[in-house]
């Protein structure tokens, strides 16, 4: 049965998708739109909404990259304070799964 | 928030994590170019840089890793440029763990060419190859643990068929052959393997694929080295006689097997060099043969086939050790200095 909680979330980090990126990011380093878009299955639109929110928040930096041919191309990688936002979301998903995690040893 | 989309969010971050730490993609050309390079270098360097070709101990060694560290160096700008075009195209980036790979697997290659520099003036060359293999299984196992399981799998069988061949003393020319199946088909095979869907999801597909790879490696490595020992039937059937081939007004350009039986005289003319010593006149040394030997002989010089009474066909490259084992020096009043230096010509069976 679910319990209603309240703990102090990130509201930015606190959505499927954007949780997802953050994650591949901080394993992966950098990635590409494209790179992006193949690993969470998901539309442009979407995947770039979710971009700019978390661009717009800081968590993620872009950089254009100079390729020799095509279009150049933009890689995202996380910003420090992404990396500090998203352990501290962690930190508080432990807090919200612990009481069960204590229950079930009991 | 509740209990539930808590526990879905911790298992999103960690499915995203593994996929992030796995990321790390070997394109298929890089395994073939690779491979094919590996096989080529190892099938052709020794016959390039052989004692016939450059005498000279140093500047054989020196010239042949040379050699190799520059055909390494070209094959990887040529691999790193076609990989650079492909992820382009895909407009995919190299992951900072990728690049950090790549830096393992330059340092692997680097330390096989030293140690192939290094055998050449303090012995051990009986283990390159293995160690070849090993040291390749390494990297490969490395590269498996960022990115498709097969590549860990294949990485371990090479390590595995580097140590075994060591461990069991297989004869040089079987390890050869096994080095050069491995890097020449082993690895476009595993090109093939790590884009197959099924191979890279279930652990029995791969623990088959492991099996019909290694398989695939060492049989045809061992009927190469069968068929490599032996001449062909023809000339086996029309051998002649030492008398008679001397009866012959040239050497004949066909290749053609000679039987020299126990008795035959040969002078060895011994060349000592080093300016300790000085030879005042050049006299050889008489050895007679103790058992008949069959030779194959081409325009006056043997190919390297030759066959001791009731053995089997062998190669002079592989099979063939003169080994010193011990050089006594002394200086007695009545006899004045004298060295005594025994040898032994020693066969594999």
């Amino acid at each position: 049965m679910d319990i209603p909680l309240l703990p102090d979330l990130d509201n930015v980090l606190h959505q499927p998708v954007r949780t997802r990126i953050i994650a591949y990011l901080t394993a992966r380093g950098t990635a590409t739109f494209k790179e992006l878009k193949e690993e969470l299955n998901i539309t442009d639109g979407n995947l770039d909404a979710h971009l700019k929110k978390l661009l717009a928040k800081s968590y993620l930096q872009s950089e254009k990259q100079t390729v020799k041919k095509g279009r150049p191309q933009t890689l995202y990688k996380l910003t420090s304070e992404g990396a500090e936002a998203f352990a501290e979301y962690i930190e508080t998903l432990k807090r919200v799964l612990s009481p069960i995690f204590k229950s079930d040893k009991d | 928030m509740t209990v539930s989309s808590a526990s879905q969010q911790i298992e999103a971050i960690h499915e995203m994590m593994s996929t992030g730490h796995k990321s790390v993609r070997i394109e298929s050309h890089t395994l073939v170019i690779w491979g094919v390079t590996a096989a080529v270098l190892i099938l052709f360097v020794d016959d390039i840089f052989s004692h016939q070709n450059i005498s000279d101990p140093v500047a054989r060694a020196l010239s042949m890793n040379l050699f190799i560290a520059s055909i390494l160096t070209l094959v990887g700008i040529i691999e790193s440029r076609m990989t650079r075009s492909k992820r382009d195209a895909r407009d995919e980036s190299l992951s900072f763990v990728q690049m950090q790979l790549s830096k393992v697997w330059w340092l692997i290659l680097g330390l096989i060419v030293i140690i192939n520099l290094a055998m050449q003036f303090f012995g051990g060359g009986y283990m390159l190859y293995s160690l070849t293999m090993a040291l390749m299984g390494m990297a490969l196992y490395i590269q498996g643990l960022f990115s498709r399981q097969m590549l860990a799998w294949a990485g371990v069988g090479m390590i595995l068929l580097g140590l075994v061949t060591l461990a069991t003393k297989l004869p040089l020319q079987l390890i050869e052959w096994i080095a050069v199946f491995c890097f020449g088909i082993g690895w476009p095979l595993l090109a093939w393997a790590i884009n197959h869907q099924k191979i890279n999801k279930s652990m029995i597909q791969r623990l088959i694929f492991t099996l019909i790879w290694l398989a695939v490696i060492i049989i045809p490595a061992y009927a190469v080295t069968l068929l490599a020992s032996e001449p062909d039937y023809e000339l086996v059937k029309n051998t002649i006689s030492l008398n008679d081939y001397k009866k012959l007004q040239k050497s004949p350009e066909k290749k053609q097997i000679i039987s020299l039986p126990a008795g035959t005289v040969i002078p060895v003319n011994l060349n000592i060099g080093g300016g300790l010593v000085n030879v005042s006149k050049q006299m050889p040394l008489i050895l007679t043969l103790a058992t008949e030997i069959k030779i194959e002989v081409q325009n006056g010089s043997p190919t390297g086939r030759f066959k001791l009474k009731n053995t089997d066909w062998k190669i002079f490259k592989y099979d063939f050790r003169l080994r010193i084992t011990r050089f006594l020096s002394s200086l007695k009043p009545k006899q004045g200095p004298g060295i005594t230096v025994d040898t032994r010509i020693v066969t594999k069976d």
